[in-house]
């Protein structure tokens, strides 16, 4: 009875976290796993009262494990708050902006908050209907993953292809006649991929140190500066009038519930795709569903990418027993934790048995969390010190990154927000970015 | 208009500013330096260079590669599998730490290994095939072993320690003078025997050798 005690306590304060790093757009989960497992040894010691009660070392560290997979999933969850109510997306729910936002400017930010809690709420029982099959289809006796990787050049060629030849924003500096605002636009898609990519190719050869000793990761400076603070700088310099918020609970009628399975179906399959291929993020993800999808209704749009979110941080700790492979930060610190074998024969093994408990439990807690704080925000969003709010993240995300990555960090991140504001300024997507990732994964496979 | 200038001047201040990231990544980069340096260097980020002389795969697919130079080995851990072969001159880049009492360096992935040159004209060692028979299969290769069973139409080489055994196939008509234990280096086609259920080297085609290694 007491480790399921302890896994549901863990899991409790994991969502509670989840909902820290959500609200404060820019603090990722990531960042709390890496912090987390620098601190293992000490956290370790510091549970050492719970041998005493027939707890080992394992299980603490499963524990931990526990805590970064319910801050992972209930983040997907309540980063939807911030997209819309302040406008101010990580780089998961960067794509949200524009439904959510634009529901927001016709007083019904709530409504959106809750149509995407539906959407990954959706996800985790989708995910958790499917993962079973799916790991015969992924490992063995199929082995779609080993097809997929000696096809993996031409998949992420196709991908970075659909996702520029995809882009709809159309740039009139040159011309407002005709189809040149439109070939502008993924022009300059291909500008940010291919500027985004030679700085992924640049980074993966500097060398960083944390002043303090701490586990240094090159990615975090250039994804917190790529994604992180260009949303936060663009909140400080557009100041949006907002009407008062409508406070009533969406109604579906049956043709939009039908809709909103294919949604959450087509999203969770997309974020299923995103756990298994490397160097693609929610966002690509995201504009495959839509694709896919075909629906233009921001309602829809939104229960999608929500179902993609939490689709792929739910799918990246069930890939990690079948690939052995960590696809997040958060699978990565999980997988440094505790040992993961493959998953073999037809029972689950036992440390996945309790991720999967923190998977539905914390889903569960994190969608009446989002529900509830969506409501806080709607009816008190104009008594937020939005802007100082703003600023304290900016400032904490820069000392993260010096306390991790040194001064050579900071430039990084630097160059990063540059090549992140790109984007914004010029209306073109900002999954385009990501080029920082697929880029290089692409020169190394050819 | 203001929105404007401020987009453009943006996009040449980031061109700018990755060219100098691009320098500053020139100064920053890990130091090649020598394997008996390497203690001066834990929890740093090196380079690395030598011969592989070792390389084997975990049951976590992480590979561990040992290379020499100048006398002096390290083991390289890397997280995922690599093409490396033995006898290839490689370079590694990763973070210098102590593994059960040996230095050794850590590797993020097969990104930061670098086949500098492949091995020329080497007779892998029995142990190697063994690791990976697959990626050597219905190709010419040379490999090397101790001579064991010899029949009328086949003899079985062997490692070392007796632990891994390859029959080799050879045409009677060759003129093949050779003797239980002798050390030789067999250049025939790997293939897989579906008969017998076992790899096999069949010297069978013009250019297919057994050489006796003299001083053995």
């Amino acid at each position: 009875m007491l480790p399921f005690l302890l896994i549901l306590i863990f899991c409790t304060l994991g969502v509670l976290t989840g909902v820290i790093t959500g609200l404060l757009p820019g603090l990722h989960v990531n960042n709390i796993a890496l912090i987390l497992l620098s601190l293992s040894g000490t956290i370790i010691s510091s549970l050492s009262f719970l041998f005493d009660f027939g707890i080992n070392i394992e299980f603490i560290l499963i524990l931990m494990c526990v805590y970064i997979i319910s801050t992972a999933i209930c983040h997907t969850f309540i980063g939807i708050i911030p997209s819309t109510f302040l406008g101010a997306p990580d780089e998961d729910k960067a794509l949200s902006v524009l439904p959510a936002h634009s529901l927001l400017l016709e007083g019904k930010g709530y409504e959106a908050v809750s149509l995407s809690a539906v959407g990954s709420y959706g996800a985790i029982l989708f995910c958790f209907a499917l993962f079973y099959p799916l790991r015969f289809i992924i490992g063995d006796p199929l082995f779609f993953y080993d097809t997929l990787k000696e096809i993996l050049l031409f998949v992420l060629l196709a991908v970075s292809i659909l996702m520029i030849a995809t882009e709809k924003s159309k740039i009139n500096d040159f011309g407002r006649t005709g189809i040149i605002p439109s070939i502008m636009g993924i022009l300059f898609a291909a500008i940010v991929f291919f500027i985004s990519g030679f700085f992924g190719i640049i980074i993966f050869n500097v060398t960083v140190y944390s002043p303090i000793g701490l586990n240094s990761s090159i990615l975090f400076p250039a994804l917190a500066g790529l994604f992180g603070t260009p949303t936060l700088l663009m909140s400080l310099m557009t100041k949006p009038k907002i009407p008062d918020q409508i406070i009533d609970e969406p109604v579906l009628n049956k043709k939009a519930k039908i809709s909103s399975f294919y949604s959450v179906a087509t999203g969770s399959l997309s974020g299923i795709f995103v756990a298994i291929i490397p160097g693609i993020t929610s966002s690509i993800g995201t504009i495959l569903s839509l694709i896919a999808r075909g629906e233009s209704d921001k309602r829809q749009t939104i229960i999608t990418l929500s179902a993609v979110n939490t689709a792929c941080a739910f799918f990246v700790f069930i890939i990690m027993f079948i690939i052995l492979k960590g696809r997040s930060g958060a699978a990565l610190a999980v997988m440094d934790l505790v040992s993961v074998s493959v998953w073999k024969s037809l029972f689950l093994p036992e440390s996945l048995v309790y991720f999967l408990i923190a998977i539905l439990f914390s889903g569960f807690f994190s969608f009446f969390l989002t529900i509830r704080i969506g409501r806080l925000f709607a009816r008190n969003f104009r008594r937020i010190p939005y802007f100082l709010l703003i600023k304290l993240t900016i400032f904490l995300i820069c000392f993260l990154v010096f306390v991790f990555t040194g001064v050579v960090g900071l430039v990084v991140f630097f160059v990063g927000t540059l090549v992140g504001l790109l984007p914004i300024l010029w209306g073109v997507r900002r999954s385009h970015c990501m080029g920082v990732l697929i880029v290089p994964i692409i020169l190394y496979f050819i | 208009m203001k929105k404007m200038k401020l987009k453009h001047y943006l996009m040449i201040i980031t061109i700018i500013s990755i060219i100098l990231l691009y320098f500053l990544s020139k100064l920053s980069q890990a130091p090649l330096i020598n394997i008996y340096e390497i203690q001066n260097y834990n929890g740093k980020q090196v380079i690395v260079e030598g011969i592989v002389t070792d390389n084997k795969l975990t049951k976590y697919d992480n590979q561990i590669i040992t290379i020499e130079n100048n006398n002096t080995k390290i083991s390289i851990f890397c997280q995922e599998k690599t093409e490396v072969d033995f006898g290839d001159k490689i370079q590694a880049k990763g973070e210098v730490q102590k593994y059960k009492g040996d230095w050794e360096l850590f590797v993020d992935g097969p990104s930061n290994i670098k086949i500098i040159e492949k091995g020329k004209n080497i007779s892998f060692p029995l142990w190697q095939i063994a690791q990976n028979p697959s990626k050597y299969i219905n190709q010419n290769i040379s490999v090397t072993g101790f001579v064991e069973s010899i029949s009328n139409s086949y003899f079985c080489i062997v490692d070392f320690e007796k632990k891994i055994f390859l029959p080799v196939i050879y045409d009677l008509g060759k003129n093949i003078t050779i003797y239980p234990g002798q050390k030789v280096i067999i250049f025939g086609r790997f293939s897989f025997d579906e008969k017998n259920f076992r790899y096999k080297i069949e010297i069978n085609k013009e250019g297919h050798y057994i050489n006796p290694l003299e001083g053995e």
